[in-house]
């Protein structure tokens, strides 16, 4: 019996197998003439860019206090103004855009390879261990993510690392439910079925049909919650349970400058329009992949 | 198989998640690095003492039994006792978990009205310069940080403008309503005291909206793929060849067909929602558990944290519980057997 909100998934995953790989790789061809997939990967690209060559863009220390050029304006000396005790906006900016980004690679990356295996592994046992797997997520995803991560912070010492393993473990549950919809579709096809028959061995059944097909739906999700694990952690560190002073943060950063919005706006303001930017860049792009590799969408 | 089959068997689901979900509340009641014997008693105290009040905390206890004691006061509406305040969890929850109600209903009413208006909007004119702005709309509240938003708008609107009401859910001079259901729009709506009434409304205006914007992208973005999906099929190139205007097709055959994968994404973000609201109470000092379990985090008061995550899952459970029950009735293509 499919449930309603299996039935999404499993169109979704069932349609883009269907799709076939020569089909995929024209429409990521098509992919690239989009104007949202190229800002959003010009956007992507150009804060990896910045992240990489962080410490030679710096102008200064972003750990450099300095009093005497305290709540300073944008300038040519400070291009980004500096906060209450004289750090330098532009850099700690950029700084923040390493751990950040950083952050945000880890968390999706931890969080979609233990999710999918989990997932694989349960559609292809199937029975009593995928129900009971199934309901085991559903747990998991009853938790709003940024309030579960803030409980797993509050019993653990509130530091970053912490702080992504708490979002991580708000995450994966979607990525096990992809991949489970992925090898239930792929199990019903009948030249599985001649494959299993003839004792395949389970590893190449899977290498060779699952993964390829689970790639695509995983792509357009983990595009995506990149752009929500930044804002959940830049919203675990606004309220104090993430990165702590002095470690350049976004979040931080703009906690940092809130009581100064109204006059030295900068503070608070290029961090959260930081945030802003890339976050808009992993949208644009995960929306345009999804527009393009689901063949309902595309047929228009 | 029948609708109430379905039923039956969806609450049996939710009442197993929330089961899971209590085990993983109870989980990280133990994953505390504090042992909280000591944390009562002090580091010098003697075995004996030490002894004696692991016994009375139930610590001393095999875990599965601890598990069925939470398990019992959880079912008896006990969730402990704040350790900042020493009053009971419930009692504090009891008193923001209104404010927080009322802020997200009034949020879901902005992303419902302004999610759809969008997304209609773009499906219609797909491709034009209108849906290009209206998709940078619902990208752009997708994509700010709610805190930051909500930080702007009130020193826009607020300090700078003077438009609307700051901080809070009423003026320090508005007297508070009679407390009927908690809420206080309901409350002063229901005792006739329009001067509040307009008072709480003004102040409910703000939040609502920074907390709404950034979830209204999602249901416009699903609402324009479902409505153009709508829009190909074969009904709707009837509608058009009997002759009726684009704007019947549209608003009476085709969105209503639209609207069943809309209300599964509707309810999706309900939990976004409930983790915008942490966020947004706290910058609008808006007494709900969002700022209550801002509060209690810094406090590192676990007890009132886990009592927020607790019923924060307990009220996204139901509220996808009644999201499935309304799509499993109003989509006639489900069967059940």
């Amino acid at each position: 019996m499919i449930r309603p909100e299996d039935a999404v998934a499993e169109i979704s995953a069932a349609a883009v197998d269907a799709a076939g790989p020569r089909r995929r790789g024209k429409a990521l061809r098509l992919l690239l003439r989009n104007p949202m997939a190229l800002s959003g990967l010009g956007i992507i690209g150009l804060f990896i860019l910045v992240a990489i060559l962080a410490p030679v863009l710096e102008t200064y220390n972003p750990t450099a206090v300095n009093p005497l050029v305290a709540l300073a304006p944008p300038s040519p000396q400070h291009w980004f103004g500096t906060d209450d005790v004289g750090l330098d906006v532009f850099s700690r900016t950029i700084a923040a855009a390493r751990i950040d980004l950083f952050a945000a690679f880890v968390v999706v990356g931890a969080a979609s390879i233990t999710g999918s295996f989990l997932g694989i592994l349960s559609g292809w046992l199937g029975g009593w261990w995928d129900e009971i797997f199934m309901r085991v997520t559903d747990m998991f995803l009853a938790f709003p993510a940024l309030i579960l991560a803030m409980a797993i912070s509050a019993v653990l010492s509130p530091n970053l690392l912490n702080a992504l393993l708490a979002i991580s473990v708000t995450f994966w549950p979607i990525y096990a439910r992809l991949a489970r919809a992925q090898v239930l579709v792929v199990k019903q096809l009948e030249y599985v079925e001649a494959a299993r028959s003839l004792a395949a061995p389970t590893a190449r059944i899977l290498l060779l049909h699952v993964v390829p097909n689970a790639f695509t739906p995983m792509l357009v999700q983990a595009t995506l919650d990149m752009g929500n694990v930044l804002l959940t952690a830049a919203g675990l560190s606004f309220i104090g349970f993430g990165a702590q002073p002095p470690t350049p943060e976004w979040g931080l950063m703009v906690a940092q400058g809130q009581q100064y919005l109204m006059q030295q706006w900068w503070i608070a303001t290029f961090p959260a329009a930081a945030i802003f930017l890339l976050v808009m860049g992993f949208n644009q792009l995960g929306d345009a992949l999804r527009d393009y590799l689901d063949p309902r969408v595309r047929g228009r | 198989m029948g609708f109430f089959a379905y039923a039956i068997r969806r609450v049996a689901l939710m009442v197993l998640v929330l089961l899971g979900v209590t085990a993983i509340t109870f989980v990280l009641t133990h994953v505390v690095p504090v042992n909280p014997v000591l944390a009562y008693v002090g580091d010098h105290a003697p075995q004996s003492v030490v002894v004696a009040v692991e016994k009375q905390m139930g610590l001393n206890l095999p875990l599965p039994e601890q598990y069925a004691v939470y398990l019992w006061n959880l079912v008896h509406g006990n969730l402990g006792t704040s350790i900042a305040n020493q009053q009971p969890v419930s009692y504090d929850l009891g008193l923001y978990l209104p404010a927080t109600l009322e802020l997200s209903t009034a949020a879901l009413l902005v992303v419902i009205v302004v999610g759809m208006a969008t997304g209609v909007v773009s499906a219609l004119y797909r491709n034009t310069w209108i849906d290009q702005i209206a998709r940078l709309f619902a990208l752009g509240g997708v994509s700010l940080p709610v805190f930051f938003t909500a930080l702007v708008f009130l020193g826009v609107f607020y300090v700078l403008l003077g438009w609307l009401p700051g901080p809070g859910q009423l003026g320090p001079y508005t007297v508070a309503p009679p407390h009927i259901t908690g809420m206080v729009v309901v409350d002063a709506l229901l005792s006739g005291d329009w001067s509040t009434l307009g008072d709480a409304l003004r102040h409910l205006v703000l939040p609502a909206v920074v907390l709404g914007w950034a979830s209204t992208g999602v249901v416009a973005r699903m609402v324009r793929s479902s409505l153009l999906e709508v829009l190909g099929a074969d009904y709707v190139r009837t509608a058009r060849a009997k002759g009726l205007a684009e704007r019947t097709v549209v608003l009476r055959h085709a969105l209503r067909n639209a609207l069943i994968p809309t209300l599964t994404v509707v309810g999706l973000s309900y939990g976004s929602l409930l983790q915008g609201a942490v966020l947004t109470e706290t910058i609008f000092a808006w007494p709900g558990i969002g700022r209550f379990a801002t509060a209690s985090v810094t406090d590192l008061d676990v007890p009132a944290v886990l009592g927020v995550t607790l019923v924060a899952a307990i009220i996204y459970s139901f509220v996808n519980l009644i999201v499935d029950l309304l799509y499993a009735g109003v989509d006639p293509r489900i069967s059940y057997g």
